[in-house]
């Protein structure tokens, strides 16, 4: 009886603890990373501003230079929904609008990780988004996702 | 929209001085669209497009909205760029014409001048009136976007910032603009309009919050007029010499897929003329699929051609790829005057591209 009552609440633990067990890459599989230099606080407003193209310029003035990723690619449709909070068509509408009448000029597209860390460790105004594992030491994370 | 770079670097300058200062990066862009419709009934014709009075009729017709534009960006400096928009329109024989061709300098990061030709800012989609893809109807309602004055030639300024969380966008503009088109007339045949719009000044705010935006616009300025029939019919007949206001209020919202957009707008002249017209409309998005509801009524009070027009509007837009939205709409319009009552109906379809 003792022995049934145990093995059911450690069967019960066990369901909570698979339940509960979340690997860590899905917590933060990505990361967004700018210029070493680049020392200002960004939160994912700021993060969701520069690539939304509402602000030109860091927190701290200097200026901005978002990096976009290829339409389509696992990690462009992550960071569109888990930090921009939206969909690649709804963002696409967004920027037709404000490219079409001349307001903005579009982020410059990246192929891969390595690309994208190498763009960012040599220019100080850019801010952009990669694998986790991609990230060196060339670089400083500020938001991951 | 995925824009093709081009480097032009002058070599022998580059030699001499920092290369950024005298290499020009190109951004090439462009939209198009393909459309099509009827109006269901043989003696109705229904105008689309204000600037080129393209107008559906009784037999499937592709011109009215078809459409192709083309942008090209330099970018001078980190403050300097220059933006040509050439767009072809069905309903102007597919000849092409700049829509936007101005020079932008940021005087801050939040602040720049524009000069040169560029799209009245009036209603909230008057600039991206062109790009199909920027909204989910086939056009917004043509009772609100009436005014055939689409471009002015001078200069504006654009600000944006934010407050906390609320966004603010203001532009202020002034120019003049004179445009030629052909509107067709059931008794006199094609006439000849020339509209010269002159000291047109305009201000508008777009308050935006996360999920709301709330949009003001006011416009003056002299516009004249004039249209000359076919060479039987008589001369040149100057129909509008005045000083024309116009005041606008729009009220949109995104609360997660379902998206609700309005505007009011009335406009005035020194005569006896006046017209007020709004909309509402709600969609929502249901994975690829938006359908939508419109209702629009404009009421034009133009001694003696006082009307009132109530146009509702069902539709479907179906974000097909990433890159293209294909449109279905089906409409009907009543129109009253002081002697008669017409009603009519208009199927229309299109795609949307953005390259």
């Amino acid at each position: 009886m003792i022995t049934q009552q145990r093995s059911r609440n450690l069967f019960i633990a066990l369901i909570i603890v698979l339940l509960s067990w979340q690997p860590n890459c899905v917590m933060a599989d990505y990361a967004v990373i700018v210029h070493p230099s680049n020392h200002t606080q960004l939160d994912l407003t700021d993060i969701r501003r520069i690539f939304l193209l509402k602000i030109k310029q860091f927190p701290d003035g200097k200026q901005v230079a978002p990096i976009d990723r290829r339409e389509g690619s696992t990690i462009r449709r992550e960071f569109i929904k888990t930090v921009i909070g939206t969909d690649e068509i709804k963002l696409k509408a967004y920027w037709a609008r404000l490219l079409f009448t001349g307001k903005v000029i579009l982020p410059r597209t990246l192929n891969n990780d390595a690309e994208v860390t190498s763009t960012v460790a040599e220019n100080p105004a850019s801010i952009g988004y990669v694998d986790s594992k991609s990230v060196t030491d060339d670089v400083r994370v500020v938001e991951t996702f | 929209m995925e824009c093709r770079r081009l480097r032009l670097l002058t070599p022998a300058l580059g030699l001499l001085t920092s290369a950024n200062l005298f290499a020009t990066d190109f951004h090439f862009s462009g939209f198009a669209t393909a459309a099509g419709g009827k109006t269901l009934d043989s003696e109705t014709v229904y105008v689309v497009d204000p600037t080129t009075q393209g107008a559906y009729n009784n037999d499937f017709r592709f011109e009215p909205e078809s459409m192709m534009g083309l942008q090209v960006q330099a970018l001078i400096s980190n403050e300097l760029r220059a933006t040509l928009q050439l767009v072809a329109k069905g309903g102007d024989d597919f000849s092409a014409k700049a829509d936007w061709a101005f020079i932008t300098y940021d005087i801050t990061p939040k602040l720049s001048v524009n000069a040169g030709r560029y799209r009245l800012p009036t209603f909230y989609y008057s600039e991206s009136l062109d790009v199909g893809y920027s909204y989910y109807w086939i056009r917004p309602p043509v009772e609100v976007y009436r005014i055939f004055t689409a471009t002015l030639d001078g200069v504006n300024l654009y600000y944006s910032s934010f407050f906390g969380s609320m966004e603010i966008i203001t532009q202020a503009w002034f120019g003049s603009n004179e445009t030629d088109f052909v509107s067709p007339h059931p008794i006199t045949g094609d006439v000849a309009i020339n509209a010269d719009t002159t000291r047109n000044l305009g201000l508008n705010t777009t308050l935006g919050w996360d999920w709301l935006k709330l949009r003001l616009v006011y416009n003056v300025g002299d516009i004249t007029v004039t249209a000359t029939p076919p060479p039987a019919s008589g001369a040149p007949i100057q129909v509008v010499d005045s000083n024309i206001t116009f005041l606008g209020a729009a009220l949109m919202s995104d609360l997660g897929a379902f998206k609700w957009r309005s505007e009011y707008t009335q406009s005035d002249n020194e005569g006896d003329d006046s017209s007020r017209s709004w909309y509402a409309s709600a969609a929502y998005s249901l994975g690829a699929l938006t359908p939508h509801f419109t209702h629009a009524v404009e009421k034009a009070r133009e001694p003696p051609f006082d009307f009132n027009r109530t146009t509702n509007t069902l539709g479907v837009a179906w974000y097909f790829t990433r890159s293209a939205v294909i449109k279905f709409e089906y409409a009907k319009s009543k129109r009253d005057t002081a002697i008669e009552s017409s009603d009519l109906e208009l199927v229309s379809t299109a795609v949307d591209i953005v390259f």
